[in-house]
């Protein structure tokens, strides 16, 4: 929640409190005290969730399990055989709660530091259940009750009576420590370097790394931090709340904690602190009107469900996802070559004999309760099998599956005991009514997902458990007991065994159903819609009915598991569906592989196995082993059977000398087919033409190609050599060579994507390097930690992202000299020398660095940067968004920082800027270095920057006549329609990203839409297709106004659109993504048809199947079609996504920044494709792309946008002639040189130079995208 | 590259009717197989459990065979001489009819003995209450075997002898005993019946456990404190020496409405004392204990009074004690003078310090139910703070007496002289005495039937451990009670320690308990 709904919300809350006490419903001061009293510990225990939670953006659900066991430990050491004093006891507990979030950090939360949040938060599930497992043995060893009631104390004698309440000595500690506890934390958080540093770490990790602050011990730290504070709270409530040490225990005493945490929206430590008590004051009150207690379970979930309703929305194109939990471990089919090797298929059907004689023996051999537990794990496989389709495919993670089993027991139970209605009748009822209870739990996770998503279903699930499916409270509705039905009048469910095989083959029947869905198109859109939901959207899916209709089909599966459930237990009663039940079902998941069926199966299996020869140890060994699973093999057992399976295949064909496609990877795309062999012959031809008149015009500038300087290398400070480094599976460098001599000022100039950021970053050691070697200063630094390398010397002040702005100025610094810390007379030398040469960040000491002006924040990161008198520092775009005047002072300043010793490379938006400050540059493009040479004189050589930009020397723009190959406009085909977007505009808040534009896209037209970073380019895209909202104007395709369309029905009236990052749908296959884009043109959409296997169904997917063939054959893409597309290269990708707009076929395409991350040699097959495209289906298309010269081939028209507005338009060489468009591209490059001065007496007379002599029309590369390497 | 058209074209298929039939035929098809067999023969339950009222048998006589085979016998009235439940003595002669059910041979009755994680649910208890319970699973099953010789020896059980088997359960009783942990107690109740042929089970002290034996058919003796409802929708299979809650909570009623509403608290505390009695009801939020407080407000109501505060907690262990402030501030705020909680031990303990901490003084209502009546419960109780020292009411358990005098005791000594039982060994023995008695009323056609008629053939008796009587409706023993109150000097025969409910011993029929001011702690 916002602060204003957080303040809305308390307000009401408090007149609540004082309608109470009004007497206007029952309440008293004194309940309401007990309230505070309560939730002072539940206060403490939500703000170490958060504490948490701004660290590591985790939600820790082992948070109540680690308090939990140091207060067992406590509590069974006064308790127990030993009888320890209280006060020893309790500060032994803290100490081991202190102790245990220590060792959380060091052996489980450091090993996923690089997974998704999501993996990480379903860890701490594990966690939570190991820890949980332990503590069921601290009483047993230290002679204590697991249950332990409130117990006197010391404190005990002391009290204050506030009618009708009487608190003890122990409810003041905690009273007292808490303001105490939360004063230090927040003192802590405000006045220590340590939590200076960790709120530093929250905002931006990254740059707390390269200030040098060692993160991992300091997460230590906080761990630590957490878990005694986790300990102080439970430790100490225990004498005035008791412990209970009881798995099913977990999740309720997490409720109070979590719906705190969750309503602030894990923000403010004092806001959640508050709401921690305020809820318990009112679940005191809550428990005093209502007549049956239990609806405080009920009123818990409605807060948090209302909570995150309320939940400000993540905006805009940066929203920070928890990741999709099932990206890992995505199962692949074996290829066919190996598939069909007699051993292999041999293999196949011995494992299928042995798992079936297994299944079948069971009712044979064993005993009636073995089979008894044999049908109950069926029913955790079915419900397991429910998540496979929401979690696993979905990426919602449900910690509620039990409740919906629940659901469809109790449906069952009535059916049975009340109606007797036939039994497969009752089951498909109980499905129905699961699937849509489902889809009511569902319309949160629209709104929110993941961890959030996973806090709601655990609150339902307790609510369910204990309030809902309670006989006490619906005895109407909860059968207690009812006989066993009889199968066609003969086959009595009676026999266990009969039981058993008709669960068999409902399990069966629902691994056929989701196998059926996983084929079809309904899993595709469900998977797909987790993967990437705006590429969804944008190929037409209704990501919203695909959620949803995996919460039905989840639920269905659920209710189906239920009804046998309830047959097998033959009475429902208090507590039969135990919420921590849920968390054990996820397990048995998570532990088999959550996106794969057998996987899963195989989890329940095991762990079922587990927990009927080790009961006591059930949850330690699945606590324990979700974690291993988790680290070693994220995708689980089924991962583990699929490297298995593979070997064994491989080792089978090497023996029968089968050659393998190891290296598919390798396959060129760009010659697969003849059209695109010419095509790519073509445009090879013509750049190699390009590429050796830019080489010429460089090499005439003193410019080396390639790697020329050798001589340096002996005597450099900073040594790249071949590296090759990207973000996830995109390769943004491919062997990139770079020598920094000491003294030296070098700019890394390139264009948008060229990997220059990239690069900084892969030599500060925050991206790994793939490949290849950085040494600093004699030290080989590759792989190393980035606070150590920045310990060496090495800094680097990231573009835009310097500062920690929630900090002020003062903590800023202070956190700049962390390295320093320990010699603070130097520290403060250096920082006074840096507030004498930025006099403004004294003036600006206690203020927020986010309310800073643009160039005072960068003055601070730059002071951030060189306090520490860095040997080198990486300068990552010093102008970026500032007004020249600030960036001419900037520029003065980091000279005289060099002139002070330290050696600088500069990555400039503005090459004016760059080669003002620098003696030499390196020209990189496509992820490699280009050119390399000293900068004297390029200034005054506009022609050799065109030429090294967009290979043109002779300053014209270059000739569309190059593509002879392509139709002239007017005579390509066109599908006649015609978008046209009117005075669009789109604001965020202040900031007017899209300034009335208009824009008309004629049929059959190539508009490319240019402009540097933060024009609105991909903004005005967002709003064309709907993923944004416009504040004004009006978008028509084909003379339909579709403002209003959600994206899915923009792209099924004939928009399609790719994306910057080409993500695609990583899990998904290439066929499979394929078909995905199909969506429009299939026959059928009809998830029941394809659940059933329906010839309807079966018949639309053999279409599709047959349409994506064509595409796949046409693009080449055979050899990649059953890989998932997150395995492949970008450049793949770009294929894929190509075909994908071909599979989707719209009217108008819009394309951003198509060339992003594509290897040179690949960017070079895309152009003839992009061309091939438009003339095959006639459409018309938009195109954002940075490298001018492609642009300028493919486009009949160019509009350029500067801050949202249009500027010019026309043809590419009249847009690039533009004036303005001229001045948006070199930055101010006359105000900067006049205003930052001569870099010396060759400076000064090329900044004259340029000043007047720069033609109008030279064209500077434009600044990075948004988030994209730069 | 096909054109556009072609591609259309290939992706067509017949009209749109055509394309339904022929698409969705096999769901039809399916749809219209499933639903003619589920007219013609479709898969319902068969009746319930329960399809006929209990009867009562003809008191004095067994259930089977009386004056064919079985006949009064010659030389004595009753089965064990000096004792008070004896059963009529039976002889038999003849055959007792093999295998009549399941679970008996012509030659043994199978009685199972559950072993779960923890050694037995009295001493689960004593550790929550931390009472010092220092024996061992093998001394509870020792003795419970020695129990067996000794029923097997004196009761008249048809040429049959109940044999114990014992066996490893998956169920935990403290998941059990809130509610929890059905699939284990389920899967042991399974176990029983089908893998070792039980009869009986000796060991059903939690209710999912019974449950999962009574749908096995099997007897299950010992579900603690259910409700009628719960009773007769199992009968012929539950029975428990712990009485039946809504006996007890009627009874509690009529003790409230003869002893308590309307009279001075004279035995509550400091403020309170001498107020105008007000009565605070609590129970559990679960189904049984909720039939049994409806019934006794039923009387209540009844009588057109009406109890102050009548509230209800969560079995949830994690938050009892939450619940238990939350009911304390009400008692406070409602001025309650005295509280009657038909609580678990936990709650129990729980409420005690919350309300002693809030510095009030009020009377406290022996339920004899949640084993609060146990001086094990009462000595944990006591063990805090002083609150229990202030407890009494009715209870229909006996007055304990000196361990060696026990008839527990006395009957393991009978028959293992050289060896001592569990300090439980009273709870052990009146437990398996109904199952013995049920089997000599039943006859020696032995069935759960006949066991039930049997039961109800038993000739009411009254004696140390109170009045028993069975009939319809009546699957506990115990049909009267006395007052009792907590003494804490007075040392328990149960444990020798200190703290025992201490009683007049006058016993009273629990629906006709004599009116005026509880006669209690009288030094």
């Amino acid at each position: 929640m916002s602060d204003r709904n957080l303040a809305i919300a308390g307000g009401v809350f408090i007149a609540f409190v004082l309608a109470g006490l009004l007497g206007l419903y029952d309440a008293s001061l004194g309940v309401v005290l007990q309230g505070v009293a309560l939730g002072l510990g539940t206060g403490l225990m939500a703000v170490g969730l958060v504490l948490v939670y701004r660290t590591a953006r985790i939600i820790n659900f082992a948070y109540g399990a680690m308090g939990t066991l140091a207060a067992s430990v406590a509590a069974g050491l006064k308790l127990g055989r030993f009888g320890v004093n209280w006060a020893v006891a309790a500060a032994v507990g803290i100490a081991v709660g202190v102790l245990v979030g220590v060792l959380v950090e060091v052996l489980v939360i450091r090993r996923f530091a690089n997974s998704p949040r999501l993996i990480l938060t379903v860890a701490t599930v594990g966690l939570a259940q190991a820890l949980g497992g332990l503590a069921l043995f601290v009483p047993d060893w230290l002679g204590a009750s697991a249950l332990v009631p409130q117990f006197p104390t010391q404190l005990s004698r002391v009290t204050v009576r506030i009618p009708p309440v009487t608190l003890n000595g122990n409810h003041l500690l905690l009273a007292a420590l808490s303001p105490v506890v939360l004063g230090a934390l927040v003192w802590f958080l405000l006045r220590s370097d340590a939590g200076i540093a960790v709120r530093g770490m929250a905002e931006n990790l990254d740059r707390a790394r390269l200030l040098g602050i060692p993160v991992n011990n300091l997460n230590m730290l906080l761990w630590g931090v957490a878990g005694g504070l986790a300990a102080i709270t439970v430790v100490l409530k225990a004498p005035t709340q008791g412990l209970t040490v009881d798995a099913a225990a977990g999740p309720t005493l997490l409720l109070a904690p979590l719906a705190a945490a969750v309503i602030v929206g894990m923000r403010s430590i004092l806001w959640t602190f508050l709401a921690g008590v305020a809820l318990e004051v009112l679940d005191q009150l809550v428990q005093i009107n209502l007549s049956s207690r239990t609806w405080t379970y009920v009123v818990f979930l409605g807060v948090i469900v209302a909570g995150l309703l309320f939940q400000e929305r993540p905006g805009g194109r940066g929203d920070g996802a928890d990741g999709a939990f099932s990206i890992v471990g995505v199962g692949h089919a074996l290829p066919d070559v190996l598939a069909k090797l007699p051993e292999v298929r041999m293999a196949r059907v011995a494992l299928a004999a042995v798992v079936a004689a297994a299944v079948v023996l069971i009712p044979v051999v064993g005993t009636a309760s073995q089979v008894n537990t044999a049908t109950i794990a069926v029913v955790y496989a079915m419900t397991a099998l429910s998540l496979v389709v929401l979690t696993g495919w979905g990426g919602a993670v449900s910690l509620g599956q039990i409740a919906l089993v629940g659901v469809g027991g109790v449906v069952t139970a009535n059916l049975i005991s009340g109606w007797n209605l036939d039994f497969f009748v009752t089951i498909a009822l109980s499905a129905l009514a699961a699937g849509l209870v489902a889809a009511v739990i569902g319309i949160p996770a629209l709104r929110v997902s993941g961890q959030l998503l996973a806090v709601t279903t655990l609150a339902f699930a307790v609510a369910m458990q204990i309030h809902v499916i309670n006989p006490a409270n619906y005895e109407s509705l909860v059968p207690s007991d009812y006989p066993r039905p009889k199968l066609f009048g003969s086959v009595s469910l009676d026999s266990e065994a009969s039981l058993y095989v008709l669960a068999l083959v409902l399990l069966a029947f629902s691994v056929f159903v989701v196998a059926n869905l996983r084929r079809t198109r309904t899993g595709r859109v469900i998977a797909a819609g987790r993967d990437n939901a705006r590429a969804a959207s944008a190929a037409g899916i209704n990501t919203v009915r695909a959620k949803i209709t995996a919460f039905v089909f989840s639920g269905m599966f659920a209710g189906v598991a239920g009804a046998i459930h309830a047959v097998a237990l033959r009475g429902i009663g208090t507590n039969t569906y135990e919420a921590a039940d849920s968390l054990l079902v996820f397990s048995m998941a998570v532990i088999g592989g959550i996106a794969s069926i057998g996987g899963t199966l195989a989890g329940v299996a095991l762990i079922s196995w587990l927990g009927y020869a080790f009961p006591r140890l059930q949850l330690l060994l699945t606590g324990v082993g979700l974690l291993v699973i988790l680290l070693i093999i994220p995708g689980g057992l089924g991962q583990a059977a699929e490297r298995l399976r593979d070997r064994f295949a491989k080792a089978v064909a090497r023996r029968r000398g089968v050659a393998l496609h190891e290296q598919l990877e390798l396959v060129d795309l760009s010659a697969e087919t003849p059209e695109q062999q010419a095509a790519a012959a073509a445009l090879r031809a013509e750049r190699e033409e390009r590429g050796a008149r830019a080489d010429r015009a460089a090499a005439s500038a003193g410019l080396a190609l390639g790697d020329g300087d050798g001589a340096q290398r002996s005597a450099a400070l900073l040594q790249c050599a071949g590296i090759e480094s990207g973000y996830g599976s995109l390769q943004v460098l491919f062997g990139v060579d770079m020598d920094v001599a000491p003294g030296d000022v070098l700019a890394l100039l390139g264009t948008n994507g060229a990997g220059k950021s990239t690069m900084f970053k892969a030599a500060m050691g925050l991206l790994p390097a793939w490949k290849g070697k950085v040494v600093f200063d004699g030290t080989d630094i590759t792989g190393m930690a980035t606070e150590k390398v920045a310990r060496l010397g090495l800094a680097m002040m990231p573009g835009g992202k310097g500062i920690f702005p929630t900090l002020t100025v003062g903590e800023n610094m202070r956190l700049a000299t962390w390295m320093m810390r320990r010699d603070p007379a130097r520290a403060g030398a250096r920082t006074g020398e840096m507030l004498a040469m930025f006099p403004i960040l004294r003036e600006r000491w206690d203020q927020q660095a986010a309310n800073l002006s643009g160039g005072e924040q960068q003055q601070l990161s730059i002071a951030m940067t060189f306090v520490t008198d860095p040997k080198l520092a990486f300068i990552d775009e010093l102008s970026l968004g500032l007004a020249p005047t600030v960036v001419g002072m900037l520029v003065d300043k980091v000279r005289q920082l060099h002139e002070m010793g330290t050696t600088i490379v500069v990555v400039e938006q503005s090459i004016n800027v760059a080669l003002l400050m620098c003696e030499r540059a390196l020209f990189m493009e496509k992820g490699q270095v280009r050119f390399r040479g000293p900068t004297a004189g390029l200034l005054d050589r506009p022609d050799i920057l065109r030429a090294v930009f967009i290979g043109s020397a002779d300053g014209k723009a270059p000739e569309r006549a190059r593509a002879g190959a392509l139709a002239p406009p007017e005579q390509r085909a066109s599908r006649g329609v015609t978008l046209e977007c009117r005075s669009l505009s789109k604001r965020f808040g202040g900031i007017t990203a899209v300034d009335d534009v208009t824009l008309r896209v004629e049929p059959g037209r190539i508009v490319g839409l240019i402009g540097h970073n933060g024009a609105g380019k991909t903004t005005l895209f967002d709003v064309i297709t709907g993923f944004l909202d416009a504040n004004g104007g009006r978008v028509d395709v084909g003379g339909e106004d579709i403002t209003d369309l959600a994206p899915h029905r923009r792209a099924a009236l004939d928009i399609g659109r790719s994306f910057q990052e080409a993500r695609l749908f990583p899990s998904l296959t290439v066929k499979e993504c394929i078909k995905v884009a199909l969506e429009r043109h299939l026959a059928n959409r009809d998830p029941v048809a394809a659940a059933l296997h329906l010839p309807a169904s079966t018949a639309s997917e053999r279409s599709a199947d047959a349409r994506a063939d064509e595409l796949i054959a046409l693009l080449g893409l055979v050899p990649f079609q059953g890989r998932a597309t997150g395995e492949l290269s970008t450049g793949t990708r770009r294929i894929v996504e190509l075909a994908c707009l071909l599979a989707q076929d719209p009217a108008v395409i819009l394309l951003d920044e198509p060339t992003a991350g594509v290897a040179q040699a690949e960017t070079e097959a895309l152009v003839p494709l992009l061309r091939k495209i438009q003339a095959e289906t006639g459409c018309s298309m938009v195109v954002i792309e940075h490298d001018m010269a492609l642009l300028s081939k493919l486009c009949d028209e160019f509009v350029a946008l500067e801050q949202g507005r249009v500027i010019a338009r026309g043809t590419p060489e009249q847009v690039l002639a533009d004036p303005q468009v001229v001045a948006s591209y070199l930055g101010t490059d006359e105000d900067v040189v006049h205003r930052s001065g001569p870099r010396g007496a060759a400076g000064a007379g090329a900044a004259a130079a340029t000043a007047t002599a720069a033609p109008p029309h030279a064209v500077a590369p434009p600044r990075p995208a948004d988030g994209g390497p730069g | 590259m096909p054109s556009r058209d072609d591609r259309h074209r290939s992706q067509a298929l017949p009209g749109a009717q055509g394309r339904l039939l022929k698409g969705y035929a096999p769901l039809a098809v399916a749809l219209l197989v499933i639903a003619a067999i589920v007219v013609v023969r479709p898969s319902t339950a068969p009746d319930a459990l329960v399809s006929q009222a209990a009867k009562a048998g003809t008191k004095g006589q067994p259930a089977t065979g009386w004056g064919k085979t079985v006949t009064a016998c010659k030389d004595r009235a009753k089965q064990v001489e000096g004792d008070s439940y004896s059963p009529p003595c039976f002889a038999f002669t003849g055959g007792n009819g093999g295998a009549t059910t399941t679970g008996v041979t012509a030659k043994t009755i199978t009685v199972t003995y559950r072993r779960t994680a923890e050694p037995n649910v009295l001493s689960l208890l004593a550790t929550l209450m931390g009472i010092k319970f220092d024996e061992t699973p093998k001394d509870f099953e020792r003795t419970m075997a020695g129990l067996v010789d000794y029923f097997n020896k004196n009761f008249q059980l048809y040429g049959r002898r109940m044999v114990l088997e014992p066996y490893q359960g998956a169920g935990t009783l403290a998941a059990e005993l809130t509610g929890g942990g059905q699939e284990a107690a389920n899967n042991d109740g399974i176990k029983a019946a089908t893998e070792l042929k039980a009869f009986a089970d000796i060991t059903a002290v939690t209710q999912p456990y019974s449950e999962g034996l009574i749908k096995q058919r099997v007897i299950a003796l010992g579900a603690p404190y259910m409700s009628r409802e719960w009773f007769t929708t199992r009968r012929p299979f539950a029975w428990s020496l712990a009485s039946d809650c809504s006996v007890v909570a009627e009874g509690a009623s009529e003790y409230g409405l003869k002893r308590l509403i309307g009279r001075p608290a004279v035995y509550a505390g400091g403020k309170l004392k001498g107020k105008t009695r007000k009565l605070a009801v609590i129970a559990p939020n679960n189904p049984q204990y909720q039939q049994c407080t409806k019934a006794g407000l039923a009387v209540i109501k009844k009588a057109g009074k009406k109890i102050d505060y009548v509230t209800d907690y969560a079995l949830d262990l994690g938050r009892i004690p939450n619940f238990a402030k939350s009911i304390s501030a009400q008692i406070v705020s409602k001025g309650i003078t005295t509280v009657s909680c038909f609580c678990d031990p936990l709650m129990l303990l729980n409420l005690t310090s919350e309300i002693d901490s809030q510095g009030l003084q009020p009377e406290w209502i022996v339920t004899g139910v949640g084993f609060g009546d146990l001086d094990l419960i009462g000595q944990g109780l006591a063990k805090k703070n002083k609150q229990w020292n202030r407890a009494f009411g009715a209870s229909p358990l006996a007055q304990q007496p000196p361990r060696s005098q026990s008839p527990g005791y006395r009957a393991f000594k009978s028959v293992r002289p050289n060896e001592e039982p569990s300090q439980v060994v009273d709870v052990f023995y009146y437990q398996l005495y109904q199952l013995a008695l049920g089997i000599q009323m039943a006859g020696p056609d032995l069935t759960p039937t006949t066991f039930e008629t049997g039961m109800f053939t038993y000739p009411k008796a009254s004696g140390p451990a109170g009045t028993w009587d069975y009939f319809p409706q009546s699957y506990t023993p115990i049909v009267d009670a006395r007052e009792v109150w907590w003494d804490p000097n007075k040392v328990s025969p149960f444990n020798g320690q200190k703290g025992s409910y201490a009683s007049t011993d006058k016993r009273f029929a629990l629906k006709d308990v004599p009116p005026g001011q509880p006669q209690v702690f009288r030094r």
